[in-house]
Formats: structure tokens, C-alpha cells, sequence
């Protein structure tokens, strides 16, 4: 039977080592105990929605890489795709591959983000170095891609900027076949360590009816173990040509929804993205990367809502067009933001550390959280 | 440090003309200077050492700037912390704040006095030693609670609790795993300790019965603990606690938390060296004091061996080096590299250090020719001191790279798991190990 004592209140953040980001979180504490967790967001928010409506559709592509700036491609191709249907523009065969290879080459880096900062949060620092010297690697073909390492500003209404230089299969192939067995290495190193399944498995479970409740979208969504993957159940760009699995929690480690589940999910897709740019890579059709309009882009007047799947889950653009060179409005829906919301529900009943899992495990990045 | 003053007292007329207390604390002075400089450089020895670790697992280099191999880095990052500012919160309680960390550096610096160095070889070989070590290692906790307390800082004060809470029950089993070599020996005295282990691998704890081997992994375990190391690192845990009672410390205060802990990992594997691994008995079947006549009779060896060959020893990494810069220079020639580029350059630091140290081993050698008639003494003092010295020294730096290594590669445990391990699984077993060992002993006695 735990003693009550007197609580306190405890401000974890904005700065603080796992809140990643300036993120916020009121804490009412009983020791190490948390009766309420509050999240308290808004330190990063930097108007993105309202500057949307100031520029014209293209000014604003340089904006979605501030996002989530792990995920850059993810979120340039989910705005892209939402403009090319309002403005009705066809995309070529060869630049729909190059968008789906960087996107899911996008979606490999930023996962391994996720499972390095998730073990430092769990005091293991060496993960981390690990899947950043993998990322570097992703970082240099995308440098050699288009100039930029974080915040590409690749893909383009109608295409992408660049065509793939020369040679950029073979290097892509020569990463992949270093990263497949780098996969088993990690979970060698810490998926299965013993320390780690401890913290992690039972924690903070998500039910799926909360899942559901709480909109939490992408891999916290399938960890619940409900089965909705954008990509294939309603394919956008040549998703629907690419044959790949939809990894779901099954609970085969611990609970389902627990941090272990939302953990291993991503461990999980890292796989499947990895098999989807193979296709890729073979699919590569010739022909043009660019329908390259020559007029002034406007949109006609009307409501669009077209979502993605970013690595953080459904990714939403919310167009009103008046009309004319700018939006009206446009309203974007994150991961992140969802994620952050069901903290406060699953948040209180933990201890200090569990909570810091939880957060790790949700996966959450502050820029998106506000945008 | 006693026979030391008996002997200055009996053998110089100096310190009998200044009387025998005056005598006692001149030598208790310069003991206190060799510990405390030991002390001092083994836990920047440390920094060190954990940083390349770091970099080995991490894939990454480490420190590799000031000096050779980074190897002053610690003196520079010693001089920075120095040299900050020393920020005292508004709110902290000011004494209290400013005294916690010295507590816990005098913990640590009073357990110096009991490691062994050598046989002959100790600052102060107390019939209690074992005990005495498990009573200024408490001395940490009060550091940590103090700390923790004084800061007012909400993650400081969990920091303390937590450290409180973790190295009061750690203690329970460290204590049991050591009261099995206690048992075993019958003296507490770590001299004693490593005389009752001579003879040879199977006569270390660690080898000799089933019980004492487990108690070894009970005291190395709980020892991680006590001292904060990973995976039990939760007082400072830096995902939740962002740095735990040490939040609030600047400058060489910060700096002075970190010398305990540091120094804290020698000890403790001093500790498990000398209760578990043999302290500095070789691992051959050699009694200690057979050493020193083996350095005799190398001695007289060398002494009568002829200037020639050790002329060809210091010769041939003469060459060598000779060779290896040759070929560099070769090398340079051909691909016509200049400055930038050249191979001869960038193998010069090597070449230099290398040739320091052939050039001071030959120096070494020739030394031998004056010092002809004293060899044997010189390699009888050699065998009796040195040695020992650095077999107990590579002990103890095996044990503290694994305990580096845990730092490097796993997670932290949760509170709550941390005690549990403590209660639910490391005292009763260090219970079991005790009465094992008792039945053991009534067994084979």
C-alpha cells in the first residue's frame, strides 16, 4: 500500500533532456508518483498555418520542411500531393518513384531518430550514435539529392526538383545492404536486452477504443493493434503498385499498446520501408521528374483535404481555396499534436521515468506539436 | 605508515632529535599528499578512460586534442572548471550547499587509506580495513542527501531521495558479499585478505567455492550501485532528473562530485581485486615473498651480462624506427609530397613518441653499466614493490573498463525495479552465500 505524502508540483520542461524540443509537461507529483501529467504546448509554435495564407501555394513548400524537420520529404509530399489535386496537375511516372523513394528513405532516418532517442531516454546512449551514424549516411545521398541535409525542399508541384544523379541507385543499394543487418544488430543490442523490455513492456498501455478516442494516428495507432495504414488503404502517389506489409502490435512482447509495442512497430516498419524502396529502385521508370507549369499556379475556388502517411502518422492538409495565388486557409493536422493529448489520460499512475518512456515512446516532436 | 614512523624514529638521529609526534605527523602529512594525489589522478585518469570508452562504443573517437592521445584532457577540463563561476543559487542553503560535496570527496579520499599498493606497500593496513572502507563509502550518501537538499531544486531533492533510498539498501548486500570473504579469511585487515589468497588462481575467492564466486557478482553488482554507475545511475539519471542531485552545481564544485565518483570506481575495484580476485598475488602458483629474490638473481644476471647485448637490445627498435621512417620518407619521395600530404610528417608524432620511449628504455639499459654492483638490490626493490604494485593496478583496471563498459552500453533501471533487485534478489542470495560458504568451510575443514 503506497503512503501519500504531501505532492508537489514539478516543471518538467521546456527544457528538459527528453522532452526533445521545448515541450512542457505540469507535473503533480507524490515522490516519484505522477497523480496528473499536463501537457503544456505552444513553445514552438510559429504561426506556419498563417504564414500558409500570406505566399503563394509554391513559397510555402520551404515552410512544410519546418513541420517536422525529421521527416522534411514526408511533409513536402503530403503538401504537394494536396495541391497537385486541387490545381489538378499530373505528376510523371518517374518523379511519383522518386517522391515514394525519398519519402520512405525519409521515414527510415526519422524512425531511427526515434529508437536512438528512445533508448537514451532509457540511459543508454550508445543506440543513439549508432542510428545517427546511419542517418548520416541518408542525410549524404539526400545532400547529394538536392543540396540540403535537413530541410530539403525537394519535391515540387507536378515532380521533384532534381532528377536522381548519377549513380544514386547503386550508393542507395550499397546503404541498404549495409542497413538490413545493421536492423538485427540493434535488436541484438537493445531491443532484446533484458534492462530495456523491463522499462518498457506493461507501461503505459494505450487501449485501442482510447486510440481511437485520442486520435492518435501512424505507428502509436497500430501499436493499439488497429490495423490503418494511409499507404494502402487509400493509396496515394504509386503506393498502390508497391507490395508491402502493414506491421500491427500483437502484443507477441508484453502488452498490446504498451511502450514496447510502440517501440518495436517502428523497428518493424524501418523493415518494410526498406523493402518498398527496393521496388522502387527496380520499378525506376525513365522519362521526365518535373511537369513543369509555366503559368502562375492558382487554385480554383473549393475545400480539399488530403492526408499522408508521415512517419508520425497521418499527416493532414485542410485547403480552403478562394481562388486566386494564396490559400484561404490552411489548416494542418499532425501526429504529434494527437499524441500529445492522450499524455494527460495515460500520463497520471506513473512514475517519473515512466513518463519520460511514454513520451519517448509517442514520439513526439515539438515543431510538429505547434507548428 | 606506523612502521614507517617506527623505522624513521629507530634509524635517523633527525626525527629522534624532533621527538616522536612531530615524526607520526610529518609522515601522516606526506601519506596524505601521496592519497590524495593518487586520488586525483586516478579519477582524471578516469575521465579519461571513460571518454575513450565512450568513443570506442559509440563509434566515435574521443578526446584525441590535448595532449597524446587526449591523454591531459582531464588537466585542461580540471583548469576550465576552476576557472568558472561558482553559482550559488539565491534560495540554496548556502553552508550546507557549499559543504555537501567535500563530504563526499572525503569519502572517498578516506577510503584511499586502506587500498592496498603492494605488499609492503599501504598507507595504513587497519585490522578492520573491510569495515572501515564500508563506513567512509556511507560517507557518500550524506554527500548526495546534503546535496540534493540543499540545491531547492525539486529534480536535485528526487535526485537525493533517490540516492538515499538506493545506496542505503545496496549496502546491505555489499556488506554480505564481503562477509563471506570475512568469514573465509577470518580478518578484516585487507593485507590479511590477500595473504589468505596466496597459492595461486584457485586459491582466489573468486575461484575457490561456488559461494564466495557468487558473492563476487553480488558485491560487483551492488557496488555499481553504490557508487551510481550505470545501469543503476537513477540519483542522476539524465532523461528524468536531468542531472539529479548535482543539478544545481557549477564549476569545481560540479567538478568535485565527479572526482568522487570517479575516484569511487577505483576503489571499488580495488575493493573486488582484493577480496575476490587475489589483490597482488600472481596468478601462478608464486609465493610473494619469493619475488623478491627472483629480482636478485635478474639482477646478478644482468649485472654480469656483457655492454654488447644491451647495446643489441636498445639496437634493434633503433632500427627498426630507423626502417619504418625510411619508408615513409620513400614513400614521400615517390608521389613527391610535400608538407601537406607527406607520410613522413604525419608519422613524425609517432616516430617521436615511439623514440622516446626506446630512447628512454636504452637510457634504462645503460644505466645498468655504473649501477653494475647494485642491481640485484635495484630489481629486489623493483620485484617487492613495483610489481605487485602492477599486477594489483591491472586488476583493478579490468574491473573498472567493465564498469565503464555497463556505463556505455545498457539502459537504466526504474526505481522501483532498482530496489527490487536489491531485496528481492541480491540480499537473500548474499544471505545464501554466507551460510553456504560456512557449510563449505565446515566441509572441507
Amino acid at each position: 500500500m503506497p503512503l501519500a505524502t504531501e505532492t508537489m508540483v514539478l516543471n518538467m520542461g521546456p527544457h528538459h533532456p527528453s522532452t526533445h524540443g521545448v515541450l512542457r509537461f505540469i507535473l503533480r507529483t507524490d515522490g516519484e508518483l505522477i497523480h496528473m501529467c499536463r501537457p503544456d504546448i505552444g513553445y514552438l509554435h510559429r504561426g506556419l498555418e498563417k504564414i500558409a495564407e500570406q505566399v503563394p501555394y509554391a513559397h510555402f513548400m520551404p515552410y512544410t520542411d519546418r513541420l517536422d524537420y525529421l521527416a522534411a520529404m514526408n511533409c513536402n509530399l503530403g503538401y504537394a500531393i494536396t495541391i497537385e489535386r486541387a490545381a489538378e496537375i499530373e505528376v510523371p511516372p518517374r518523379a511519383e518513384y522518386i517522391r515514394v523513394l525519398v519519402a520512405e528513405l525519409n521515414r527510415i532516418i526519422s524512425h531511427l531518430i526515434s529508437v536512438g532517442t528512445f533508448a537514451m531516454d532509457m540511459g543508454a546512449v550508445t543506440p543513439f550514435t549508432h542510428t545517427l551514424r546511419e542517418r548520416e549516411w541518408v542525410n549524404d545521398l539526400f545532400e547529394e539529392l538536392c543540396g540540403a541535409r535537413l530541410t530539403y525542399n525537394y519535391i515540387r508541384f507536378g515532380g521533384v526538383a532534381f532528377d536522381l544523379p548519377e549513380g544514386f541507385l547503386d550508393r542507395l543499394s550499397r546503404f541498404l545492404d549495409y542497413f538490413e543487418p545493421r536492423l538485427e544488430q540493434y535488436n541484438r543490442f537493445i531491443s532484446k536486452n533484458k534492462i530495456f523490455k523491463e522499462r518498457l513492456v506493461g507501461v503505459a498501455v494505450i487501449s485501442p477504443e482510447e486510440a481511437l478516442d485520442y486520435r492518435l494516428v501512424g505507428p502509436n495507432l497500430r501499436a493499439s493493434g488497429i490495423d490503418w495504414d494511409l499507404r494502402r488503404d487509400e493509396p496515394y502517389s504509386v503506393y498502390g503498385d508497391l507490395a508491402f506489409d502493414v506491421p500491427v502490435g500483437v502484443s507477441e512482447i508484453g502488452e498490446l499498446g504498451d511502450c514496447y509495442s510502440r517501440y518495436w512497430i517502428r523497428i518493424l516498419e524501418m523493415e518494410q520501408s526498406v523493402r518498398i524502396l527496393r521496388q522502387c529502385m527496380e520499378k525506376m521508370p525513365e522519362g521526365p521528374y518535373w511537369n513543369r507549369s509555366k503559368k502562375k499556379l492558382k487554385v480554383e475556388p473549393g475545400e480539399f483535404y488530403v492526408r499522408t502517411e508521415a512517419p508520425r502518422g497521418e499527416l493532414g492538409f485542410y485547403l480552403i481555396s478562394k481562388g486566386g495565388i494564396k490559400p484561404h486557409r490552411l489548416k494542418i493536422m499532425t501526429g504529434s499534436f494527437s499524441a500529445m493529448s492522450i499524455v494527460e489520460k495515460v500520463g497520471s499512475g506513473l512514475m517519473v521515468a515512466d513518463l519520460v518512456a511514454l513520451i519517448a515512446s509517442l514520439d513526439v516532436v515539438a515543431p510538429e506539436v505547434d507548428r | 605508515m606506523e612502521n614507517l614512523v617506527n623505522e624513521l624514529f629507530t634509524k635517523f638521529r633527525l626525527f629522534q632529535q624532533i621527538g616522536y609526534v612531530p615524526t607520526a605527523a610529518v609522515v601522516m602529512l606526506a601519506c596524505a599528499l601521496v592519497v590524495l594525489n593518487f586520488f586525483g589522478l586516478m579519477s582524471g585518469f578516469y575521465t579519461f578512460l571513460e571518454r575513450k570508452v565512450a568513443g570506442w562504443t559509440n563509434s566515435r573517437r574521443g578526446p584525441n586534442r590535448v595532449g597524446p592521445y587526449g591523454l591531459v584532457q582531464f588537466m585542461a577540463d580540471g583548469v576550465k572548471l576552476i576557472l568558472k563561476e561558482d553559482i550559488i543559487p539565491a534560495a540554496a542553503d548556502r553552508n550546507i550547499f557549499k559543504f555537501a560535496p567535500y563530504l563526499l570527496l572525503l569519502g572517498t579520499a578516506l577510503s584511499f587509506v586502506v587500498i592496498p599498493f603492494g605488499p609492503k606497500w599501504i598507507i595504513s593496513d587497519l585490522n578492520i580495513g573491510v569495515l572501515y572502507l564500508l563506513a567512509t563509502g556511507s560517507f557518500t550518501v550524506v554527500g548526495l542527501i546534503l546535496a540534493g537538499w540543499a540545491s531547492n531544486n525539486k529534480w536535485a531533492l528526487l535526485g537525493g531521495m533517490r540516492s538515499a533510498a538506493q545506496i542505503v539498501s545496496y549496502e546491505i548486500p555489499n556488506a554480505l558479499a564481503i562477509l563471506v570473504v570475512v568469514l573465509a579469511t577470518g580478518t578484516m585487515s585487507m593485507q590479511g585478505i590477500i595473504r589468505a589468497q596466496a597459492g595461486g588462481l584457485h586459491h582466489w575467492f573468486l575461484f575457490s567455492s561456488p559461494f564466495s564466486f557468487l558473492a563476487f557478482f553480488i558485491y560487483f553488482v551492488s557496488a555499481i550501485a553504490e557508487i551510481n554507475r550505470v545501469p543503476f545511475d537513477i540519483p542522476e539519471a539524465e532523461s528524468e532528473l536531468v542531472a539529479g542531485y548535482n543539478i544545481e552545481y557549477s564549476a569545481m564544485r560540479f567538478g568535485a562530485f565527479f572526482a568522487a565518483e570517479f575516484g569511487n570506481i577505483y576503489v571499488i575495484s580495488a575493493v573486488a581485486v582484493t577480496c575476490f580476485l587475489g589483490g597482488w598475488q600472481l596468478p601462478l602458483p608464486v609465493e610473494v615473498d619469493e619475488l623478491g629474490p627472483i629480482g636478485d638473481t635478474l639482477g646478478h644476471f644482468l649485472g654480469r651480462s656483457d655492454v654488447l647485448m644491451i647495446l643489441l637490445l636498445a639496437a634493434l627498435p633503433a632500427t627498426f624506427l630507423a626502417w619504418k621512417a625510411l619508408r615513409a620518407f620513400v614513400w614521400d619521395v615517390r608521389r613527391k609530397r610535400t608538407f601537406f600530404g607527406s607520410r613522413f610528417v604525419r608519422f613524425h608524432s609517432e616516430l617521436l613518441i615511439l623514440g622516446l620511449i626506446f630512447a628512454g628504455g636504452g637510457l634504462t639499459l645503460a644505466l645498468h653499466l655504473p649501477l653494475r654492483s647494485h642491481l640485484p638490490t635495484i630489481y629486489r626493490l623493483i620485484f617487492e614493490y613495483i610489481v605487485p604494485f602492477l599486477v594489483f593496478f591491472t586488476k583493478a583496471m579490468l574491473i573498472s573498463f567493465v564498469v565503464l563498459w555497463w556505463r556505455w552500453t545498457l539502459p537504466r533501471l526504474r526505481v522501483d525495479q532498482l530496489m527490487g533487485v536489491c531485496w528481492k534478489y541480491l540480499i537473500p542470495l548474499g544471505f545464501f552465500c554466507l551460510v553456504g560458504q560456512g557449510f563449505w568451510m565446515w566441509l572441507w575443514s
